[in-house]
């Protein structure tokens, strides 16, 4: 079996801090078809090897006509991950144009002030969080809203782990720069090509997957919403 | 209205590790039927207080799986499973013939998750990390099932997965003061803190830090004394009492509690 595990899934990355970034990292990982939404106004935010494997797209979701592209690329998204949902956008509504839709909401994201520890942590809670409601799918036949709490993951972790404070060494010939490995070996793991420029995939995904017009996408350029 | 998430699996939960316990106990916090076996038939040691948050939402049984017969059981009960988690060295999963071929033989698309270099009596953040992420791989595993039908073997290194959490040049993890949190407002306000039933009274255990809006999870039962599913384990494998009454004699399985 050479297949990728999760190909035939499409994720969303709308999210702005870390944990969101790696969440759907490892659904990258996967294989799935991850396409991380950017401000058009500032540089993708973070460590940029978390976006390895991605598309990018820019899109500014707070202003209207970006949310209509939302909602829209929402539509063909099996997964959302966001950790910042604009609010002109609610579960309710996506889920009426996509009861399939999973929408992982991370409340509480760690900043970068917390440590990669912290928000890796819950970047893998919201994957395992995430990955359930797909595997009820089948049964439900259709998704729902999961909410995962940065202070609540390290909270749930220090009930667990024995000792405040945990001393980890250096890894030998790792810099701080690499990709981080998949935190387990699964058959279907998908290799990843380096991370994307912001909206280097602009095209592919508003004209190939939405059906915009060249004409629409400079309009849309213009306007600074994408 | 809706059941819970894995409601339709059953995990086995060999140990002895306990990052295998909170990989397991990940499982039956989203509704998985977990069956943790405890190798000591004869119960021993005193039960820590980490020991019931990371064996809660399972049925416990007890079963000496290095006698011949225990092993026999134990592969029955491996073909009722369809994911088992084990924390062996290469040694002890050869000495005990649970490789993954040897337990593939009871059931052929049965999952396995196993984690390397976990810990015994007390919890280190490697086991929290990565039983973490063996629940994670499990999860992926079962969905690959569900479109494939296949099984496959997952595997975790507890001490790979950590540094790969921290970076290359190290540091220190601080986590929260677990005193402190239960005063917290804000994880009080979100009912961050469960009750539970146990024998010695009601117990307050921290929930599950996801919330699904169609499929809730719950801390839904204490951690088991040893033994106390044996009844309900040992019938799945349509023992009867007095074949468990034979067993429990003969020290391949413990005590038959009321």
């Amino acid at each position: 079996m050479t297949e990728a595990l999760l190909s035939e899934l499409l994720v969303i990355d709308l999210s702005r801090g870390v944990a969101g970034a790696y969440c759907c990292l490892l659904f990258r990982h996967l294989g799935a078809e991850v396409v991380r939404a950017d401000s058009p106004n500032q540089s993708s935010a973070g460590e940029p090897y978390l976006n390895a494997g991605k598309k990018s797209i820019t899109l500014d979701a707070s202003r209207p006509e970006g949310a209509v592209l939302l909602r829209r690329l929402a539509e063909h998204a099996d997964v959302l991950v966001t950790d910042d949902l604009p609010s002109n956008l609610e579960y309710a509504a996506l889920s009426r144009q996509n009861p399939r839709l999973v929408l992982t909401r991370i409340t509480n994201s760690p900043s970068n002030d917390d440590g990669r520890f912290s928000a890796y942590f819950t970047g893998l809670n919201a994957f395992v969080a995430t990955m359930l409601p797909l595997v009820k799918m089948a049964i439900l036949g259709r998704g729902q809203q999961v909410e995962v709490d940065g202070a609540e993951c390290l909270a749930a972790a220090a009930f667990v782990a024995d000792g405040r404070r945990t001393e980890v060494q250096r890894a030998e010939g790792e810099g701080d720069e690499a990709l981080p490995p998949a935190p387990f070996k699964i058959i279907g793991l998908a290799p990843l090509t380096p991370a994307p420029l912001p909206g280097e995939h602009n095209d592919e995904v508003y004209c190939g997957l939405l059906g915009l017009s060249g004409e629409e996408l400079s309009h849309l350029t213009e306007a600074s919403i994408i | 209205m809706y059941r819970l998430p894995l409601a339709a699996y059953r995990v086995l939960d060999l140990g002895p590790t306990r990052a295998v316990a909170y990989a397991a106990r990940l499982l039956g916090d989203a509704g998985a039927e977990v069956i943790a076996v405890d190798r000591e038939t004869v119960m021993a040691t005193p039960r820590s207080s980490g020991y019931r948050q990371v064996n809660r939402n399972k049925l416990g049984c007890t079963l000496d799986f290095a006698t011949p017969s225990g092993a026999g059981l134990l592969r029955r009960l491996v073909s009722l499973c369809d994911v088992v988690i084990d924390g062996f060295d290469a040694t002890e999963r050869e000495q005990l013939g649970l490789n993954y071929d040897a337990l593939r033989a009871s059931r052929p698309d049965l999952i396995v998750a196993s984690i390397d270099g976990g810990h015994g009596r007390d919890s280190s953040l490697d086991d929290v990390v990565a039983g973490t992420a063996a629940a994670a791989a499990a999860c992926a595993a079962l969905l690959h099932h569900r479109d494939t039908g296949e099984g496959q073997h997952v595997e975790v290194d507890a001490r790979d997965c950590l540094r790969s959490f921290v970076g290359g040049s190290g540091g220190v993890v601080s986590l929260p003061a677990r005193e402190e949190l239960p005063a917290d407002s804000r994880l009080r306000e979100r009912r961050f803190f469960e009750p539970v039933s146990t024998m010695s009274g009601v117990e307050e255990m921290p929930a599950l830090p996801w919330r699904f809006s169609l499929t809730p999870c719950h801390v839904r039962l204490p951690a088991p004394e040893p033994g106390q599913h044996n009844r309900y384990v040992f019938g799945l494998l349509g023992l009867s009492e007095a074949e468990m009454a034979d067993l429990e004699r003969e020290g391949v399985i413990g005590a038959i509690l009321e």
